[in-house]
């Protein structure tokens, strides 16, 4: 009973566990990465989509925004099949700044699309939308290498 | 490995963490009982057969007793 007890309040065996956890969660990122591949220009697309919408005009602006929502639902759809995996939040700091930086990226290029498209830019319109669409696949993989990297610790 | 999680599909779990999903079945049970599981079932398109596919996830409960067993471990380990 007391050799038990010891070696369970022994710093070695707590470290092996907690490498072992480690170990686990690492594989919950292998599982994340693996699907960023198509994850990450999927979303990209999607992205590229609400920011050119406003180049279609106000009668069919509704077109690319339905688009875009099926292709995130679809996403996460995919993922969850092919992964097993629900997840809904990011496993650390380093996720959440990536997903407010994406946020603000979306928010401010629908801005900027909507005021080139008042002035019938829509040349520009589309280009920008090109941008942020490459930019939010760029993002999305830095995300999921985040996600890998950060939930081997994440509580 | 459900704590970062939402949840997870049975044999997710048991692939990743390497594990017969007879051991884990056992596992997953007696952690429901003591209530720090829950577990749903729901029918699957990728299946043939009839059989469900069952989804995990911790409890508020399970997650308060991961957690406080995680820091312990970090304390014995001295981090």
């Amino acid at each position: 009973m007391e050799s038990h007890l010891e070696h369970r309040s022994d710093p070695a065996s707590a470290r092996e566990a907690l490498e072992a956890i480690g170990t686990d969660r690492g594989r919950i990122g292998e599982r994340v990465t693996a699907e960023t591949w198509w994850t990450a220009p999927a979303q990209g697309l999607g992205v590229a989509l609400v920011i050119a919408a406003p180049a279609a005009g106000l009668l069919w602006a509704w077109l690319p925004f339905v688009l875009s929502i099926g292709i995130f639902v679809g996403v996460e759809v995919f993922f969850r099949k092919r992964s097993g995996l629900g997840i809904t939040r990011p496993a650390g700091p380093r996720g959440l700044w990536l997903l407010v930086a994406l946020f603000l990226i979306i928010f401010f290029s629908f801005v900027i699309s909507m005021k080139l498209a008042l002035f019938g830019l829509t040349g520009w319109v589309v280009a920008l939308a090109v941008a942020a669409g490459v930019i939010t696949a760029v993002i999305v993989v830095a995300y999921d290498r985040a996600y890998a990297a950060e939930v081997r610790r994440a509580g | 490995m459900l704590r970062p999680l939402a949840d997870a599909d049975f044999a997710s779990i048991a692939a990743t963490l390497e594990l017969s999903e007879a051991n884990l079945s056992k596992t997953v049970r007696n952690l429901v009982e003591i209530g720090y599981l829950a577990t749903s079932k729901q029918a699957s398109p990728q299946r043939t057969d009839a059989r469900q596919t069952t989804t995990v996830k911790l409890t508020a409960q399970g997650r308060r007793a991961f957690d406080g067993h995680l820091a312990a471990l970090r304390a014995m380990a001295g981090d």
